[in-house]
C-alpha cells in the first residue's frame, strides 16, 4: 500500500494530462485542480529546501567545521538580500540595482573562468593523449569553428568559402539533431515507463 | 599477468595484488597477507605460553588449530608451490615424527621455497628434528624470548651510539660489511683478538659472559635485516659438512630471489669478505656456540659424533632465525599494507637539456599576431544578402505586426548573457514601440526583474513597462499555457492567456529552457507563434524546430541579431564587448596552436633523446 499510493497519483496524473491533450475542453477543469496542488506541492518543496539548507550551513557554522566561512557568507548574503527584499520591495530599482552588480560580474567572470579552464583542458590534452584521432579531431575542429566564429572567412565573401563555410555550419545542426531525436525517444520511453508504473522516479 | 594476482579464499576470483578487500565478493583478503601465526591468534593458555613472545604463542595456536576443518587460506604462490612443498614434506624425515610441531613444519617449507639464506638454513635442518622435544621445545621459546628482549636492548643501543656509527661510516667505505662493525663496536677486546676463539668467554654460570655473547649474535642477525648479504654471511657456517669452511658454500649457492643490484652488492661484498677471511670467517659459529651450549642440544644420531653438536646447535639458531626473518616480513607487509591507497610520489623527470627557445618565438609571434589584429583588422561587415532563411523569417513576422497586436516578450536569460542578448533585443523592442505594439514583459526568473529595466533602458524605452514574473520553472509555463480562463491564482494577474497573443518573443540564452517552452506550451497553443532571439552557442537546438514549423523565425548570436535589426530598420547596437569576444576567440585558437606545437616539440625531443641513447 505504502508503494502503491506513489504509483498510483503519477500513473492518474500522467494519464489526466495525455488525455487533457486530446479531450482539452472537458478536462480543462480538472487538469487545473491538479495543476494548484502541484503548484502548491512544489512551492512548501522549495521552502522545505531553503531550510534545509538555511539549517546544514547554520549548523556548519556553530561547529566550526572545515569552510565554515563559506557557510557564513551564504547565510550572510541570503539575509542581507531577504532584508532588503521584504523592506524595499523586490521590484524596487535600488535593491534591483544593487542585486545586479553584485550577480552580473559574478556570473560572469564564472563564465570567464570557464573559458580558461577549457583552454587549459585542452593544453592538457595533448599533452596527455598524445596523438590520436580524437584529440587531432578535436583540435582541427574547435580551430574551424573558432575561425568561423570570429567571421572574417564569412567577410570575404567569396561564393565557394561560402559554400564550404555554409557545409560546415551546418555539421553541429545535424549532430544537434540527433541527438534531439535521441533525447525525444528516451523522453517517450521514460514517459511510458512511469505512466505503465515500471519507472520511479520519486523514489521507492 | 595473471600470475601476479591473488585468489580470494571466499569466492576464488582473482583480485590485483595491492586490494586488501575482494573486488568480486567484498570480504578481507587480509589472510592472504598473513604470514602463519602472525597475526589474528590468541596466546596458548598454558603458563608457559604466558612468558612467549606473540609469535610464537601465534605458532602454537595454529599448531594446536590444525585438525580443525577450517585452516588458513594460503595465497597464489602457496597453492601454487603446494604440491611440491607436500612431496618435499612427504618424503623428509621431519613429517613421519609426530614430535614435529606443525609450525616449524610450515616455517621450514616456507623457507625451502625461499631460496635465501634461511632457506639454505631449513634445508639443512633435519637435526632439528632429534632436538625437538618437549623439554627442548620450552628451552628454544625460552630462548627465542631471551633473543628478543636482546633485539630490543641492542635497538635502543643502537641509538644511543647512532653518533659513534656515524664516525664509522668510513669504515663502512673500506668495505667492512656493517654487521663486523657492530660486533666490533661490542666486543672491543675480540676485536683486538680476532684469532682468540670466543667460546671461552660466555660460560653457563656467568650471566654476564652470556649477555655479551648472545648480542653478538643478535647484532649479527640485526645486521641480516638491514643487509641480505650479511645475513647469509652469517648464517653460511651453518651447513654441517661446511662447517669448516662456511662462506665459501653459501655464497656460491645462486640466491634466485635476490634483484640484480642485491646481487651486485652481494659480490662486492663476497669479494671483500674473501679478502679479510682470516678475520670474519670464524665469527659467526663461534658466536652461535654459546647459545647452543646453553641450549645442551643431543648429537644426531646420523651424524658423527664430532659434528653432530654443533649441527644441532646451529640448526636451533637457524629456527630461530627462521622465526625472526618471519616476523620481519610479517611488519614489512603490514607497511605495506598500512600504504596501500597512498598515492606514490610523482616521478622525477629529468628536464630536457635542449632549450626550446623556439616556443617563445612562436608564443611571441602569436601574441604580436593577436594584438596586430585587434588593433588594425576592421570588424567583419554584415551584408544582408547573407542573411539566413530563419532570420529573414523572423523579420518577415516581426513586420506583419502592427497596432493592437498583442506581444509578450519573455526574459528567460541568466545576468551572464545579457549583454549578449540585449544586444540583440533591444532592436527588436525598439521596432516593435515604434510599431505601436501592446507588448508585455514576462521573466521566468527573479533576476530577470532587473534585466528587464536594463533592457528597457538600452533600448530607450520609456517609461519601463510592467514586468511580469512566472514562478515554478516548467510547472510555471505548463499552468500559464493550459491556463485559458485565467483561474489559476499563483499566475500573474496581469497577463492575458497565451493563446490571445500575436506573438511570443523568447529571449533565451539556454537551450534546455527553449525546450521547456516548446514542449511544455506549444502544444496548447496549437498555431505556431513562437519567435525566438537565442545565443548563438545553442542555436543549433533550434532549427529544428524552425524546420518542423514550431517556431516562426529566430536569430541566434550577435551577428544574427545585427542582420536582423537591419533589415528592420534599426541600428544595430555597438557593444564595447564585441572586442573582447574576438580576444576571447583569437586567445583560444592560439592556445590550442601553441598546445599543439609544443606536444610536437615534445615528440621530437624525446625521439633525439631516444636516438643519442
Amino acid at each position: 500500500m505504502k508503494k502503491a499510493i506513489p504509483i498510483l497519483i503519477a500513473v492518474l496524473s500522467g494519464l489526466l494530462v495525455l488525455a487533457a491533450l486530446i479531450w482539452q475542453p472537458q478536462l480543462e477543469g480538472w487538469l487545473e485542480v491538479m495543476l494548484n496542488w502541484a503548484v502548491i506541492i512544489a512551492s512548501m518543496a522549495a521552502l522545505v529546501a531553503l531550510a534545509t539548507l538555511l539549517l546544514a550551513h547554520t549548523r556548519k557554522i556553530i561547529k566550526v567545521r572545515h569552510g565554515f566561512i563559506y557557510s557564513l557568507i551564504l547565510v550572510v548574503a541570503f539575509l542581507v538580500s531577504f532584508a532588503g527584499g521584504m523592506t524595499a520591495g523586490v521590484e524596487n530599482p535600488n535593491y534591483l540595482h544593487w542585486i545586479a552588480a553584485i550577480q552580473q560580474p559574478a556570473e560572469a567572470s564564472l563564465l570567464g573562468l570557464a573559458a580558461l579552464v577549457m583552454a587549459a583542458a585542452s593544453l592538457r590534452l595533448f599533452h596527455q593523449r598524445g596523438w590520436s584521432a580524437l584529440t587531432v579531431s578535436f583540435g582541427i575542429s574547435a580551430l574551424v569553428f573558432l575561425m568561423l566564429g570570429l567571421g572574417w572567412l564569412q567577410a570575404l565573401q567569396i561564393p565557394q568559402l561560402d559554400i564550404v563555410i555554409g557545409y560546415l555550419e551546418a555539421l553541429p545542426l545535424v549532430g544537434m539533431r540527433g541527438l534531439l531525436i535521441g533525447m525525444g525517444l528516451g523522453a517517450l520511453l521514460l514517459g511510458f515507463r512511469i505512466v505503465l508504473g515500471l519507472e520511479r522516479p520519486y523514489g521507492e | 599477468m595473471t600470475a601476479d594476482m591473488i585468489v580470494c579464499p571466499h569466492c576464488g576470483k582473482e583480485n590485483f595484488p595491492q586490494v586488501t578487500r575482494c573486488v568480486h565478493c567484498g570480504k578481507e583478503l587480509e589472510e592472504l597477507f598473513k604470514i602463519e601465526g602472525v597475526e589474528g591468534t590468541t596466546p596458548m593458555p598454558s603458563e608457559e605460553g604466558s612468558e612467549l613472545p606473540e609469535i610464537l604463542k601465534s605458532f602454537r595456536e595454529e599448531e594446536r588449530k590444525a585438525p580443525e576443518p577450517t585452516e588458513p587460506p594460503s595465497t597464489t604462490e602457496e597453492q601454487e608451490d603446494t604440491p611440491a612443498l607436500i612431496e618435499d614434506d612427504e618424503q623428509s624425515p621431519q613429517k613421519e615424527e609426530p614430535e614435529v610441531p606443525e609450525w616449524l613444519a610450515r616455517i621450514r617449507a616456507r623457507a625451502a621455497q625461499e631460496t635465501d639464506a634461511t632457506g639454505d638454513l631449513a634445508s639443512r635442518a633435519g637435526t632439528m628434528d632429534q632436538v625437538q622435544s618437549g623439554e627442548k621445545h620450552a628451552e628454544i621459546d625460552k630462548e627465542f624470548t631471551s633473543w628478543i628482549e636482546r633485539l630490543r636492548e641492542s635497538k635502543q643501543r643502537e641509538v644511543l651510539q647512532s653518533a659513534r656509527k656515524a664516525s664509522e661510516e668510513g669504515e663502512n667505505a673500506e668495505g667492512v660489511p656493517e654487521w663486523l662493525q657492530k660486533i666490533r663496536e661490542m666486543h672491543p677486546e675480540v676485536e683486538g683478538e680476532e684469532t682468540q676463539p670466543i667460546e671461552s668467554e660466555p660460560s653457563e654460570e656467568s650471566s654476564l659472559s652470556e649477555g655479551a655473547a648472545v648480542p653478538d649474535v643478535h647484532e649479527s642477525k640485526e645486521a641480516s635485516r638491514e643487509e641480505t648479504q650479511p645475513l647469509e654471511e652469517a648464517t653460511a657456517p651453518t651447513p654441517v659438512s661446511e662447517a669448516a669452511q662456511p662462506e665459501e658454500g653459501t655464497l656460491a649457492e645462486p640466491q634466485e630471489e635476490l634483484t640484480e643490484e642485491q646481487r651486485g652488492e652481494q659480490l662486492e661484498t663476497q669479494a671483500v669478505s674473501e679478502t679479510k677471511k682470516p678475520t670474519q670467517e670464524p665469527k659467526a659459529p663461534e658466536i652461535l656456540e654459546p647459545i647452543i651450549e646453553e641450549l645442551g642440544m643431543q648429537p644426531e644420531v646420523s651424524v658423527p659424533p664430532e659434528e653432530s653438536e654443533t649441527a644441532e646447535e646451529q640448526s636451533v639458531a637457524q629456527d630461530l632465525l627462521l622465526l625472526r626473518s618471519q616476523k620481519e616480513r610479517a611488519e614489512v607487509l603490514r607497511n605495506l599494507i598500512a600504504e596501500e591507497g597512498k598515492a606514490f610520489p610523482p616521478a622525477h623527470k629529468p628536464k630536457s637539456p635542449h632549450k626550446s627557445w623556439y616556443r617563445l618565438v612562436v608564443g611571441l609571434f602569436l601574441l604580436a599576431a593577436l594584438i596586430g589584429t585587434l588593433l588594425f583588422v576592421p570588424p567583419p561587415t554584415l551584408k544582408e544578402s547573407a542573411a539566413p532563411a530563419h532570420v529573414i523569417a523572423l523579420q518577415e513576422v516581426l513586420q506583419t505586426l502592427g497596432s493592437g497586436d498583442k506581444v509578450l516578450v519573455v526574459l528567460d536569460y541568466q545576468p551572464a548573457t545579457s549583454r549578449e542578448l540585449e544586444s540583440m533585443a533591444a532592436p527588436v523592442l525598439q521596432f516593435i514601440a515604434e510599431r505601436g505594439v501592446d507588448w508585455q514583459l514576462l521573466v521566468t526568473q527573479p533576476s530577470g526583474l532587473w534585466l528587464a529595466q536594463e533592457l528597457a533602458s538600452t533600448a530607450g524605452i520609456t517609461p519601463i513597462p510592467e514586468v511580469n514574473y512566472l514562478p515554478g520553472g516548467g510547472l510555471g509555463v505548463f499552468a500559464l499555457a493550459i491556463d485559458q480562463n485565467k483561474s489559476l491564482p499563483l499566475l500573474p494577474t496581469s497577463l492575458s492567456a497565451l493563446s490571445d497573443y500575436r506573438a511570443i518573443l523568447l529571449l533565451e540564452d539556454s537551450g534546455s529552457q527553449f525546450q521547456v517552452w516548446m514542449e511544455q506550451a506549444a502544444p496548447w497553443l496549437g498555431k505556431a507563434r513562437f519567435l525566438v532571439l537565442i545565443a548563438s552557442q545553442d542555436a543549433a537546438v533550434v532549427l529544428p524546430y524552425y524546420d518542423s514549423g514550431q517556431v516562426s523565425g529566430y536569430a541566434a548570436g550577435t551577428q544574427e541579431g545585427a542582420l536582423t535589426a537591419k533589415s528592420l530598420g534599426q541600428q544595430p547596437l555597438q557593444l564595447p564587448h564585441e572586442r573582447a569576444l574576438q580576444v576571447g576567440l583569437i586567445t583560444m585558437m592560439v592556445i590550442l596552436i601553441l598546445a599543439m606545437i609544443t606536444k610536437a616539440e615534445a615528440d621530437a625531443s624525446e625521439r633525439r633523446r631516444e636516438k643519442n641513447a
